[in-house]
């Protein structure tokens, strides 16, 4: 039973992790294989991410310790999948499990083994750029947390001497006995995640990477700039270890490059490197970053703003030209970068090249591809369908991250969970599975004195490296009613959490305080430990003497004074701390999804598949959206076809009702239970809302459009394609001019799918008339990923592609009735005028018409272009900030098919993890108002964002108001709180009281 | 700043002053409206029979005689008196209130924050070139004959009399903002009219059908009047930027900030009489803020010595916080302070800039919203010492 209920995910970068922990917290029960010793693949390497310079294992961290811990995940790591038998629903998996020489139930991860090993060998994880022994750890917060032995250099295996490791380990954890294992698993269905490699530095030997030794690569350029990395955050070159002034970044290496057989684009590279330069540049003032690219592709939700602000708030130079040659001073170890610009050859001295890797499908990705016997594409990565996006040629099996094609992070996140949502078993049956909840009963504190234990953390050098730690654990020690103190190296490891739960039993602790990082991205993580270990995970503080006092203070002393002061402080909050309990809301187990479009389509059929009722609201008479207007996508799809059957399996399901004609009045309640009105006048519950309304294309108001009827979109354009083409046969030129009232000042974002309409247009146009001149007026074509592809079949077809600035936009004019198209040739520098028939504007995509209503109706917030702003843009792409409450598709942000199924099966996962409940928590940190001090001053009523607090009556027989919070809305966000000036209002949890203590502990 | 107000549907009128005695005229007017049954009892100044400066809720005309209309002393904010009388929007009978500008401009924060419903609330305002502190009052009034009419006589003597409450010397707004109905003097020969403005229906009833005294409307307020007032407003402007200058070289430093404040003896009069701090119960006098003995000895410790009674400072700081926004500078804090803190202008100072950062004045009108109750995203923009 459990087994037909398991699913297995290959690969445990972001992609396979979120995978995971979507179908884990759905109820299933996960396997999650990696051939590493520790799961968090690429990420786990970034230094920061792009577009919000998040950090990257800041954000990543809790999701990795998450997955160790989930009750319904089981971590195999150094394990690779070597056959697989069988048919969906009841497949058959054979794994071979490496020998890790470490017992990951006894190893503790002290790391004493690892100072005591001889063996000194580069360290890949750094680039090479520092060394690792022959057993290792990852990378320091590493997941699982014990170290490996990299049998193939260790001096115990190839010459049966040393054996240090296991002399100074006291758990007695290492085990040169033992074995590769065999494992045999039945699980119903497999998501492969396997993720990229970077292209090897090596390809392009003229750049001269292995020789010159400042020629690093982008992801070595990671490490570099890394506080955990190996320079410990300060940018300088190999070479001399000095800080360079000025670096270069090239694009494009490995990518868009048919002599080495890579023509896709790789698609992050040009983000990465800008957001590389903008952080090398806060490093460090004097560092000047210069870009070569040759087309910026920012085609993501902020990524032009993005590029926007790395050239005029950070000074980042973009050169749009191609590097021929990099060449080394030999004294000076600098570089002479040749390369041609649209005006002519340069040659310029840098300190330091960074080459923008793209991505590669890894050896064994080729290998697992084979095994799992699914078919490629012609750039060697495994197949999909646009209308299934996430599914692999073979059934059962899905796909999901860079493994299936070059993508960032969110999009990773999103096939993630997209792939979560296909692979939940068919057979899963919601009310048997178990769903971790670590807050489901609390025992009622019976007063004893507080005891409590305090665990201050290195965080490796992050905190130790200023602090000195062993210091605040002795002040710790002294404050009254602290019985234990001890000090981490990394608090969040998963032994240390152990540990800390073995504490709280040992001491019979009642209070905990960890001095540490962020509770931002912690605190979730270390309350889950303490209530593993029994306690209420709310007699708990956290503190944070990384951020707030190592990070920012240089002086030692005065530092660790401020990190005693800090946990003084704690301390003394913690001790008035009481249990808080999450009230537990039932959840009504359908779901609404508004837009019945592509992606409303798409959510509800994966909600409906994985066993739960959907409401389908569509304003129009008809269900399709937006793509009713449209005929092909560039890869040749019949898009009418696949809307009809699409169409007709939402219609037939018998789980989804279908509203057309219809849009939504009201809607009322919260997560789990929601009730809303449509125009109908029908009622429908619910316990989730999927929001789907799509976008719509703009009609332009410029180059005389409307005007004229040789003026016309590219959209207009694909319908005479479609339904007249013998229009167009006689047409002999045909001017299209992209980013038409796109990317400026009134819409400083690019619409994404432009540049694919056009050259979608323009091969059909070559294909009606191959006579006919087609010219596109572009700014940066992006074409990215296999869509690439498409662009160089244009150039090959005589599509004449001419780039222009902003500052020298096209003019389009009228000589008589002539049509004229006057702009500047760059590269002849001189202005040429054509004379077309026809001039097709890529006008763009703007938000959706009453996105802003239906957000207020949700209280869910809209972006600063007027589509929805989901709850963080790396990791949470799919999800509001309020619970219960997801979207999908163009309502996001401009999309192709695929991305917009993809992004619409993920906010179906998203929203299973909740119907697959019967409860759902309410948040513990609630609005409280003592009615005895509430002077009904209706101030918190009046700032409340979330609607949750109200004057009522609530003494009839004196006539008394009071604020009255309902605890299903509050946030908790401590609006009310603060302003109240009668005090009347605590935040449970934040009580003034223990406010006040702790800063009577900070000023006495 | 200016006290311009949403001038809804403002009547003005002239009224006769027969026998040459305002408050007669006034108490007259008073009278009627009672014996008209216009309203249910009409709250006005009265000096009790020990003499002692108050105000009387009266209902019997006859005992209108017994009252000061133009009494020039205030003892406490009357927005405290109509705090007490009007929580409830249920009431059945109507009550006049005759208040000064300060005081009307805080019942209207008061409406604001919802502690005082005006639905049974007729606010009749009055022009105020100044008042005494009671016993100021008494000292200055004893033995002299209809002092309170001299005193509106003389408005220019008076009006730069030092021996004013410091609150009144530094008033920049001496004519109601916000009422149903005022009677104004400033700047007239009260011996000879006064200046009736009715806003609104609710004042403009009090007028209709009968009324006791001639009164005749008028276009405009005199110009003799607003002249008066403008320059009264110049002088006080000149005094309070004079005061605040010294204030700010007095409180440069937080050593000097805590000197300030260092005569507190922590009695919280100050919140006590604020017509404007409205909590049932002052966090203050909660226990939140108890040290046991051994914290007050490690409190000691810190500094070898520390100040008792301890965290007056908050409490000032916190209240000066909560109050800013919505404090009218009427300066009754300052007459309660047993120790004579300098409360007036360090008020006049903080108030003018909270409400200036918001655009705001306080008790100038009741449709101006809060300001923390409001949010535009483009204010604020600079972060830290911009």
């Amino acid at each position: 039973m459990e087994d037909r209920q398991a699913v297995l995910v290959v690969g445990g970068g972001i992609g396979g992790v979120q995978a995971a922990l979507d179908l884990a917290d759905s109820g299933c029960q996960v396997y999650l294989v990696d051939r590493s010793p520790a799961i968090g693949g690429y990420m786990a390497r970034l230094d920061k991410t792009f577009p919000t310079n998040d950090c990257s294992m800041c954000i990543l961290s809790p999701k990795l310790v998450t997955c160790a811990r989930h009750p319904n995940i089981r971590l195999l790591t150094i394990t690779e999948v070597q056959s697989v038998t069988g048919e969906p629903g009841a497949f058959t998996v054979q794994l071979k499990r490496y020998a890790r020489s470490v017992d990951l139930t006894r190893c503790t991860g002290c790391g004493d083994c690892l100072e005591k090993c001889p063996v000194r060998l580069p360290n890949e994880f750094e680039g090479g750029f520092s060394q690792r022994r022959a057993i290792y750890r990852l990378y320091a917060q590493a997941v699982p947390n014990a170290p490996a032995i990299d049998r193939a250099n260790c001096l115990k295996f190839t010459r049966d001497r040393c054996g240090n490791c296991a002399r100074v380990c006291k758990a007695g954890a290492i085990n040169y006995e033992e074995k590769d294992e065999e494992i045999t698993l039945s699980v119903s269905s497999i998501i492969i995640a396997p993720g990229s490699e970077v292209v090897s530095g090596a390809v392009r030997p003229e750049y001269g990477y292995g020789r010159y030794p400042n020629v690093v690569t982008s992801l070595e350029f990671e490490r570099i700039m890394s506080a955990s990395g190996p320079f410990g955050g300060h940018i300088q070159r190999p070479s001399d270890k000095k800080e360079p002034k000025k670096i270069a970044w090239i694009q494009c290496y490995g990518s868009r490059d048919r002599s080495i057989g890579r023509e896709y684009c790789s698609s992050v590279c040009c983000m990465y490197a800008t957001k590389e330069a903008v952080i090398a540049k806060e490093h460090s003032r004097q560092i000047e970053p210069a870009v070569f690219y040759m087309d910026m592709r920012a085609f993501g939700k902020d990524f032009d703003r993005y590029i926007e602000r790395a050239e005029r708030q950070y000074g980042v130079r973009f050169v749009h030209a191609r590097v021929a040659e990099v060449r080394e001073d030999p004294e000076t170890r600098d570089l002479f970068l040749r390369y041609a610009t649209e005006q002519g050859q340069r040659s310029e001295r840098f300190h330091m090249v960074v080459l923008s890797c793209g991505f590669v499908p890894p050896e064994q990705v080729l290998i697992l591809n084979r095994r799992l016997g699914l078919p490629l594409n012609s750039f060697s990565y495994p197949e999909a369908d646009l209308w299934e996006p996430v599914r692999a040629g073979r059934n059962g099996i899905f796909l999901a991250g860079s493994g299936q094609g070059p993508k960032d992070i969110p999009e990773t996140v999103v096939q993630a969970s997209a792939a979560a949502v296909k692979a939940l078993p068919g057979a899963l049956n919601y009310d048997a599975v178990k769903i971790a909840d670590v807050q489901t009963e609390v025992a009622p504190m019976v007063f004893t004195a507080p005891r409590i234990g305090v665990f201050v953390c290195h965080c490796g050098i992050n905190i130790g490296g200023i602090v000195r730690v062993p210091e605040v654990v002795e002040l710790a020690r002294t404050l009254p009613g602290v019985v234990f103190a001890e000090e981490n190296l990394y608090s969040c490891s998963a032994d240390s959490l152990e540990k800390i739960k073995n504490r709280i039993k040992e001491y019979r602790l009642n209070r905990v305080v960890v001095a540490s990082c962020s509770p931002r991205t912690h605190e979730p993580l270390f309350q889950a430990t303490v209530a593993e270990a029994g306690l209420n995970p709310h007699l708990f503080a956290m503190t944070n003497i990384r951020d707030q006092c190592s990070w920012v203070h240089d002086d030692p002393d005065r530092a660790t004074e401020k990190a005693k002061e800090l946990v003084r402080m704690a301390v003394a909050r913690v001790r008035r701390q009481e249990p808080l309990v999450s009230v537990r809301l039932p959840v009504t187990k359908a779901g609404l999804v508004i837009g019945g479009g592509i992606a409303g389509m798409a959510s509800a059929l994966a909600l409906a598949d994985a066993g739960f009722d959907v409401y389908l609201v569509e304003k129009e008479a008809e269900l399709g959206g937006v793509a009713r207007t449209l005929y092909r996508t560039i890869e040749g799809d019949d898009i009418q076809q696949r809307l009809e059957e699409m169409v007709r399996r939402v219609m037939e399901h018998q789980r989804i009702k279908v509203f057309t004609g219809t849009t939504v009045r009201q809607i009322d309640g919260f997560v789990g239970s929601y009730e809303t009105t449509l125009s109908n006048n029908e009622r429908i519950k619910h316990g989730v809302v999927i929001l789907a309304i799509g976008a719509r294309y703009r009609q332009p108001e410029e180059f005389f459009y409307g005007k004229s009827e040789q003026v016309r979109t590219q959209k207009e354009l694909e319908e005479i394609i479609a339904r007249t083409p013998e229009r167009l046969r006689q047409v002999r030129s045909v001017v299209m001019i992209q980013c038409a009232g796109s990317r400026n000042e009134a819409r400083p974002y690019c619409s994404r799918i432009c540049c694919v309409e056009a050259i979608k247009n323009a091969l059909a146009l070559k294909e009606i008339n191959p006579e006919m001149d087609v010219y596109i007026l572009y700014r940066d074509i992006r074409t990215y990923g296999f869509k690439e592809d498409f662009y160089r079949r244009a150039r090959e077809k005589g599509v004449i592609f001419i780039r222009y600035t902003p500052e020298q936009e096209p003019m389009v004019s009228f000589a008589g009735d002539r049509l004229q198209v006057e702009f500047f040739e760059p590269v002849l520098e001189t202005t040429i005028k054509l004379t077309p028939e026809l001039v097709v504007l890529s006008a763009g995509v703007v938000a959706q018409e009453g996105a802003g209503e239906l957000g207020k109706m949700l209280k869910v917030p809209l972006h600063q272009d007027g589509f929805f702003l989901e709850a963080h843009a790396k990791l949470r792409p799919v999800d509001f900030a309020t619970d219960g409450v997801f979207f999908a598709g163009l309502c996001h942000y401009p999309k192709f098919i695929d991305e917009t199924i993809a992004s619409a099966q993920a906010a179906s996962a998203r929203a299973v993890t909740v119907l697959s409940r019967d409860f759902v928590a309410a948040e513990p940190y609630q609005a409280v108002v003592n009615p005895q001090r509430c002077s009904a001053c209706h101030m918190c009523e009046n700032l409340c964002a979330y609607r949750a607090i109200e004057v009522k009556l609530v003494d009839e027989r004196q006539g008394r108001y009071a604020a009255v919070v309902n605890p299903a809305l509050c946030k908790g966000c401590g609006a009310c709180a603060a302003n109240c000036r009668s005090g009347a209002i605590d935040i449970k949890g934040f009580a003034g009281e223990n406010i006040f203590r702790e800063l009577t502990a900070l000023f006495s | 700043m200016d006290g311009t107000v949403k001038t809804g549907s403002r009547t003005i009128y002239e009224l006769a002053v027969p026998g040459s005695d305002p408050e007669a005229t006034l108490k007259k007017v008073f009278a009627h409206w009672l014996e008209e049954k216009k309203l249910d009892a009409i709250l006005v100044p009265a000096i009790s029979k020990t003499g002692a400066v108050t105000r009387s809720l009266v209902s019997a005309p006859e005992k209108i005689m017994a009252t000061a209309p133009l009494l020039p002393a205030m003892g406490i904010n009357g927005a405290g008196i109509i705090a007490e009388i009007a929580p409830d929007p249920g009431a059945k009978s109507k009550i006049g209130v005759l208040l000064r500008p300060c005081e009307l401009r805080a019942v209207v924060e008061l409406v604001k924050l919802q502690q005082v419903s005006l639905d049974g609330i007729v606010l009749v305002g009055i022009d105020c070139p100044g008042t005494y502190k009671t016993a100021q009052f008494l000292q200055i009034a004893e033995g002299a004959s209809d002092f309170n009419n001299n005193f509106i006589r003389n408005q220019d003597a008076y009006t730069s009399d030092s021996r004013l409450r410091h609150a009144c010397q530094l008033c920049e707004f001496p004519a109601p903002l916000v009422f149903d109905i005022m009677f104004g003097f400033l700047g007239m020969n009260p011996d000879e009219e006064l200046l009736v403005i009715t806003a609104g229906e609710k004042g403009a009833v009090l007028l209709a059908p009968t009324f006791p005294v001639p009164l005749e409307p008028r276009q405009d307020e005199p110009a003799a009047r607003v002249e008066f007032i403008n320059k009264l407003r110049r002088a006080r402007e000149e005094a309070i930027r004079t005061q605040i200058r010294e204030l700010d070289e007095r409180l440069l430093g937080a050593e000097n900030v805590v000197r300030y404040f260092a005569d507190c003896l922590n009695c919280h009069n100050c919140m006590k009489v604020c017509p404007v701090c409205y909590c049932r119960e002052c966090f203050f006098e909660s226990d939140a803020l108890n040290r046991n003995q051994d914290e007050f000895v490690r409190f000691s410790r810190s500094k070898g010595m520390v100040r008792m009674p301890s965290g007056t400072l908050l409490f000032h700081i916190t209240r000066m916080n909560h109050m800013m926004t919505s404090c009218v500078q009427c300066g009754i804090c300052e007459d309660s302070c047993p120790v004579s803190i300098g409360l007036s202008v360090l008020f006049k100072k903080v108030s003018r800039n909270a409400q200036n950062a918001f655009g705001y004045l306080s008790g100038r009108a009741l449709e101006e919203p809060l300001p923390l109750t409001t949010f535009r995203e483009d204010e604020f923009t600079t972060i830290g010492e911009g």
